[in-house]
Formats: structure tokens, sequence, C-alpha cells
């Protein structure tokens, strides 16, 4: 209930409908969501919208899920009821399950929402095929409910292991994302999702009807946009659903409810904060006044007056502070071989790959700017100073294209020395869009988790090569796009300026 | 310095006021404001620091509308709301820095105003510390500090003393005592002694209006005349109504009910009144 209730579960639920209009495309469109080799697609039967939806649901709630739902346990402890819980009865098992059905749940809705979309359409829009509800349905059941868990209890492990370490569990979230893709087609063995299954029956149904030989056979899902797509449509009955799978699904969910018990043998919600005490950083003396400094300390009522500064510079320091300052050892690493890959790999794999990473590694920091205020609960107190909010907010959105800038720098460096200064200027046009977004969804919401997530699905797209908006090769795109592109962030950023109070 | 309300409510819904026609005038000096949970002393805090516009009225500091003109305020004002937060990766130091810089305060006379303030709540030894290893009372202090770092002359704190201990309390009245020699001093708490000791004025709100105003002696003379303290038996409750009674306390293990009358009684000796029993009768009481 805490969680449907915030203004970002409307605008979760929202994109969900808008994602399912789009998710069955007509034969008449330019894109195409789940197809097997090179364009052999199902006619828009319920039996091929079953399977689509259920895909394309798993695709969603293992990129955007995740990290919608994660984070549920530090929740709990960011807004001191972890001091109320600390004091219950309840266990820690039942209370990590409580989380992962809880996650499981708000992951249902989502998805539940899609199916409604998908089905309605189904049934409304005129087609040649009758509205089968258990062609819908049982995909649904079989693949997206079992998944909707097994996301929920790894958000729920990585919280377990890794604490407050946030930044890494979602780099390492999208490492293991990676991982689980490859292992989905190699046979249900592994297949968490069951995606593999779903491929290897549609080539067997396909096969029976069409030519799929080799390479031709695989199977891709998400939004392929092209005017040029052959596609071949194919009548699909439905596939089969044997006990081995079925009862592997099960299996499955059980094996992720005992890795979630045996954590909770680790968890100790009683001592969930982190320790402060270990500063890698820390100063080798503590600041102490001597009794010689006491003595240069004046007294307050003897200071000079003053006249407030405008000078920003003091705010940029503090701000740049701030990211420096809460930066974890093992992501600067990270972030340091990203910089030195960007100056030795090949110019397209720095710009489709290394810098998306590398911005991402560093999106708890983008994603907080302009929500640090709200979630630390210091605008009560912040916006009615001197400098004022909007003050601070241009102040803010200028430290985060810079950041970004800086964070790319090897990159425009090695574009402009290379004589393409298009790219460079791409890169500087893609900052601009990702602050415009953070801006945008921070102000908004007063929370980061959805610029997180948008800088999720902006980096996953651009490292799995999925043309879906490819954010960062504006110089290839025309000139009237590229106005269209700054002026539509550029309202976002405008909206989010006046969204601040004044 | 002057700061002057008129007639400021602020309506939320149909008929939820949270301030109806408060009428107020302020210059250098403290002012207690007292009352109960939902009586209005944080929305007015909260108009007066331009954080809320009110749904009616003025409010003016030095003849100059604050309420379309926050920024005049906001260069004078220090503010503590009740419910506040830090950014917990900073040191105690950097985070005064930072808010520093929102006042605009920069160079020499940031770092000097810096290392008095901490110095003054007591924070030197810690400012080199992640403010997430605080305790309670030293983020407390914190949020002190930064209300008072650019030199104020319009102080609002809201609950300022929660998590302090006796002495920090003091040190904390002591401390505004000073400063409210040339800067208005709001004061708003649960925590009557607070008010007691220090205030020049004394404001008690409840539903949303002040229904009382002046210094403790002469609310108190308003309100209560004479307290008598007796045992608790069976009997007195029949002869003792309801809303003289102030409050039922254990003493030397017995009960004792303290209760207030206008008119002095020969078989009791009186107890003194104070500004907290006024208080709570009039938080009983319908006025």
């Amino acid at each position: 209930m805490r969680r449907v209730r915030k203004y970002n579960f409307l605008v979760a639920l929202a994109v969900s409908l808008a994602f399912s209009s789009v998710l069955i495309p007509g034969e008449d469109a330019n894109y195409v969501t789940l197809r097997i080799g090179d364009g052999f697609i199902g006619y828009n039967n319920s039996a091929w919208i079953g399977l689509v939806n259920a895909s394309m649901s798993i695709l969603i709630l293992a990129m955007v899920g995740f990290f919608y739902i994660h984070g549920s346990i530090y929740q709990d402890y960011r807004h001191k009821v972890s001091n109320l819980l600390a004091a219950y009865p309840i266990s820690n098992k039942y209370y990590l399950f409580i989380k992962v059905l809880s996650n499981t749940c708000i992951l249902l809705i989502i998805a539940t929402i899609i199916l409604v979309g998908v089905s309605v359409k189904d049934l409304l829009v005129p087609g040649n095929y009758p509205f089968v509800l258990s062609d819908l349905i049982v995909p649904f059941l079989v693949f997206v409910l079992p998944s909707s868990f097994i996301i929920s209890s790894v958000a729920v492990a990585f919280e377990v292991l890794l604490r407050r370490k946030i930044v890494i569990q979602q780099v390492l979230y999208f490492f293991t994302l990676q991982l689980l893709s490859v292992f989905s087609i190699s046979g249900y063995r592994y297949d968490f999702y069951g995606l593999g299954y779903i491929g290897t029956n549609l080539t067997r149904a396909f096969a029976h009807q069409v030519p799929l030989e080799g390479g031709n056979s695989l199977m891709s899902i998400g939004f392929l946009f092209s005017e040029n797509i052959d596609k071949k449509y194919v009548l699909l009955d439905g596939i089969a659903y044997d006990f081995d799978f079925l009862f592997s699904r099960f299996i499955w969910v059980l094996i992720f409810a005992m890795v979630i018990w045996g954590l909770s043998y680790l968890f100790n919600r009683f001592q969930y904060a982190a320790k402060g005490s270990k500063e890698k950083w820390k100063r080798k003396k503590d600041w102490k006044t001597a009794s010689s400094e006491r003595s240069k300390i004046l007294p307050l009522k003897s200071l000079p007056t003053f006249t407030p500064s405008t000078s920003n510079l003091p705010l940029l320091v503090s701000e740049i502070k701030m990211i420096v300052r809460n930066q974890n050892v093992f992501i600067l690493l990270l972030v340091v071989i990203g910089l030195i890959l960007q100056a030795r790999l090949e110019l397209q794999y720095v710009i489709n790959m290394v810098v998306p990473v590398v911005w991402f590694l560093q999106v708890n920091h983008v994603a907080a700017l302009f929500s640090k205020e709200y979630e630390s609960a210091t605008d009560s107190y912040f916006f009615v100073t001197y400098q004022s909010s909007r003050r601070l907010f241009l102040l803010q959105f200028f430290i985060g294209v810079m950041f970004l800038c800086l964070l790319a720098l090897p990159a425009f460096v090695v574009s402009i020395l290379q004589g393409y200064p298009g790219a460079a200027f791409s890169l500087l046009l893609a900052a601009f869009v990702v602050i415009s977004l953070s801006a945008f969804f921070g102000v908004l919401t007063q929370q980061r988790r959805l610029s997180e997530i948008i800088l999720f699905v902006l980096t996953y797209l651009s490292v799995s090569d999925i043309p879906l908006l490819d954010f960062l090769n504006w110089h290839i795109t025309g000139t009237i796009t590229l106005v269209i592109i700054v002026a539509s962030f550029s309202i976002l950023g405008v909206i989010a300026f006046f969204r601040r109070p004044a | 310095m002057n700061l002057t309300l008129s007639k400021v409510s602020k309506t939320y819904a149909k008929n939820k006021h949270a301030n109806k026609n408060v009428d107020l005038v302020c210059k250098p000096g403290i002012f207690g404001l007292l009352g109960p949970n939902g009586a209005g002393k944080t929305t007015l805090m909260k108009i007066i620091a331009t954080v809320q516009k009110p749904s009616k009225g003025t409010v003016r500091l030095n003849d100059v509308d604050i309420v379309n003109n926050p920024e005049v305020m906001r260069e004078k004002l220090g503010y503590l709301p009740q419910m506040f937060g830090t950014y917990d990766h900073l040191t105690g130091r950097e985070f005064l820095a930072y808010v520093a810089a929102l006042k605009g305060l920069s160079g020499k006379i940031m770092k000097q105003r810096i290392d008095s303030v901490l110095a003054e709540l007591n924070l030197s030894e810690v400012a080199g510390k992640k403010i997430l290893t605080y305790s309670g009372g030293m983020k407390q202090r914190i949020g002190i500090a930064q209300a008072i770092l650019n030199d104020p002359k319009i102080l609002i704190f809201d609950e300022p003393t929660v998590g302090l201990d006796p002495e920090e309390r003091v040190r904390f009245r002591n401390l505004i005592s000073e400063l409210a020699q040339d800067s208005i001093v709001l004061l708003s708490t649960h925590i009557v002694s607070d008010v007691d000791s220090v205030a020049d004025q004394v404001l008690i709100m409840k539903q949303g209006e002040i229904i009382r105003q002046g210094t403790q002696k002469a609310i108190v003379e308003q309100t209560v005349r004479y307290i008598y303290e007796v045992e608790q038996t069976p009997e007195l409750s029949s002869t003792i109504p309801e809303h003289r009674i102030i409050n039922t306390m254990r003493k030397q293990n017995k009960m004792v009910v303290r209760y207030w009358q206008e008119e002095p009684d020969a078989n009791l000796s009186a107890h003194t009144p104070t500004l907290e029993d006024t208080y709570l009768v009039l938080s009983k009481s319908k006025v």
C-alpha cells in the first residue's frame, strides 16, 4: 500500500498502459517486438499476442521493474520504520519474505496492467482471429508470475548482501541481467525466466511451416524499428507446456525462496545502518580545537557584519564536494578503467558502450542532483535561503552536465583529435538530455528512482545495441530532429525549473 | 526591526483552518509560542519563514510585504523547522559551508562564522566527522547552527530543544537570549520551561488562533488565580469541577490533584501559579 500510493507509481502504471498499446505491432507497423530469425512473426491471434506479451513483460520487469522495487528494505531504514520493526516479534525470515512478496505484487500489478491493455486491444480491434482469453492468461501465469518472484528475490538478495551499497547493487544487476540473458537461451535447465522455452517452442512451431535453419532460428525480443523489415507471417496455434518445464518453474521459485531463507540468517535488521566509522578516506587527524586555536575563534556577537554575496563559487564547490565525498572505491575504480578504455578503444565502441556505462556508474549522483533536498528533508529550510532554489537548480544543472562531460572527457578528446567534432557535440547533447531527464523527474517526483530507471534503460539500450532511442549519436540524425530533441528536453528542464519553489 | 502580521489565515480545505485571523506585532526580543498539537504554530512559522503563503492577510517586515517579496525576509532569516534533515555524508563543517554558501556567505567571513557557530554550540570537536556519526542531540545542534550562521535578524525555531540534554538546553536559552538583543526570535515549543525562562512575550495558540498574548505574569494572572494541591480521594471528584483540574500527579506515594479557582480557600495554602498551569488550563478548556 505504501508504494502504490506514491506519485511515481501512478507514473509507472501510466507508462505500463502506454507500453501495452505498442507491444503488439499491427501488420502495417514499421517495427516488430518478437521475431524468430530475420523476420518470422506470428499473425496477431491470441496465441501469438499472449506469448509476445509474456516475453516483453518479462523484459520490462527485468530491466525496469528491478529498479522500481529495489531498495524496499532500505526505505524502511530511511523512514526510521526499522527502529519500530526492531522491537516487533517478526522474524527476519518472515520480514524478508514479506518484502519479496510485496515486491512481487508490485511487479505483477504492472504486468497485469500491461496484460489488460493488450487484452482489451485484442478484444476491441477487429481482426481475423477470435479472442481466446486463455491464450493470453496462460503464458502470463507460466512465465510472468514466476519471473516476477525471481526478480523480486534477486532485489531483496542484493540488498541483504550489499546493504546500503545501492550503486554497486545496480551495477551488479546490470551485469547479472546480461548473464541471465545468455543463460536463457541455454535450455530451460538454467532458463530463469522461461524465455528460452518460448524461443525453442516458437522455432519448433514455425519450422513446421517455414524453413528455419541454424542462425535463422534465434528468437529476438525488443523493439526493432525499420522501414525495411521483411516480415514473414506465420500462423501460430500456441505452444505446448510440458510437465518438465512447468515443474522447472516451480523449482526455480523454490530455489530462490530457499536463497532468501538462507540469506535471512545473514540479515540483521537491527543493524542495517551502514558502518559510518569505516571511512577509507578518513582523515588522519580529526579536527580538534587546540587551546591556541580556540583563542582565535571570535564570539558570535563580535563578528563583523557582512553583505550577502551573490557568488556561485562557494555553492559550486560544496555541490562538487558532495559528489566527490560520497564515492565508493570500487565504483571509482571501474570509472577509472572506463576512462582508460575511452582513450584506447575504437570511437564507436567508446560512444555506444563505454561512455553510457561510465555514466551509469555514477547514476546515484546524477539522479540525486535535483532530488536530494527532498529526500534528505533539507528543502524546508534550504529553499528559504538567500540563494533561491531556482538559482540553485541552474547551478545543479550546470554541474550535472559538466560532471557527465568530465566522465566522458577522454572520448571528447579522442573525437576531436580523430576529426569527429560531431561525435563530441553528440556527447555534450547526450549529457544535456540525461540531466534534463534527471531534473524533470527529480523535481516532479521528489525522488531519484525514476531518473535511475531511465538512465538504466538508456544505458541498456545503448550497450545492447537496441536502436529504440540512440541518445548518443545525435550527429547522425538530421538537423530538424536535433532541433526537436534540444527543444523537447529544454522544455523538460524549464518545467522542472519552474516547479521549484521561487 | 519590526514584524507585523495582520489577519493572517491559512486554509487547506473547506473547513480546515490552520490559522485564523492572526494579528501579531514583533519587535526585537523572544516570543514564545505555546500550543497543543494542531494549534497552528508550525503553519504560522512557515508563513513567516516564507515557506508557505497565507490564504489571507499580510506579513510585513519593516513595512515591506514579504508575501510578495520573500527575498527581503530570506536575507535576514534563520529558520529551524520542526522536522529537518541533513546531508549525512558531509562532515558538520562541510554541511555548514554548504548552508553558508546558500545564505550568501563566502571567503574568510564564512570560515569565521562557521568556527564561531560550531564553538557556540559545542560542536567544534566533531566538526570534522560525518553527520552520519552524530547523535540526535548533535544533529539538532547542527540544525540550530545552520539557522544562526548568517547573523539573522529574524530567527524562527520550531521545537528547537528536542533531543538536547538539560545542559545543552540551558546553553541554547543563553544563546537566543544573546541573539534576541537585536533580533526577533520566535520560539515554538511544547516545553513550557524553555519559554518561561527566556521569553519576553508568550503567545498561546489554540485551533489556529492566538488566545493569549503578553508577558508570562500577565497571562497567568488573566487565567488562573489560586492554585491548590490536595490528595486525591473518591469524594474529591464530586467537589472539584473537571475544568478546574490542571493535572493529577504522583507525589511521595500519593496521587495529588492540582487545581485552580478564582477565590482563595482559607483552609488551604495556595501554590504560586505557573505558566505551565495556565497553558494546561487553556489547552483543556473550551476557550
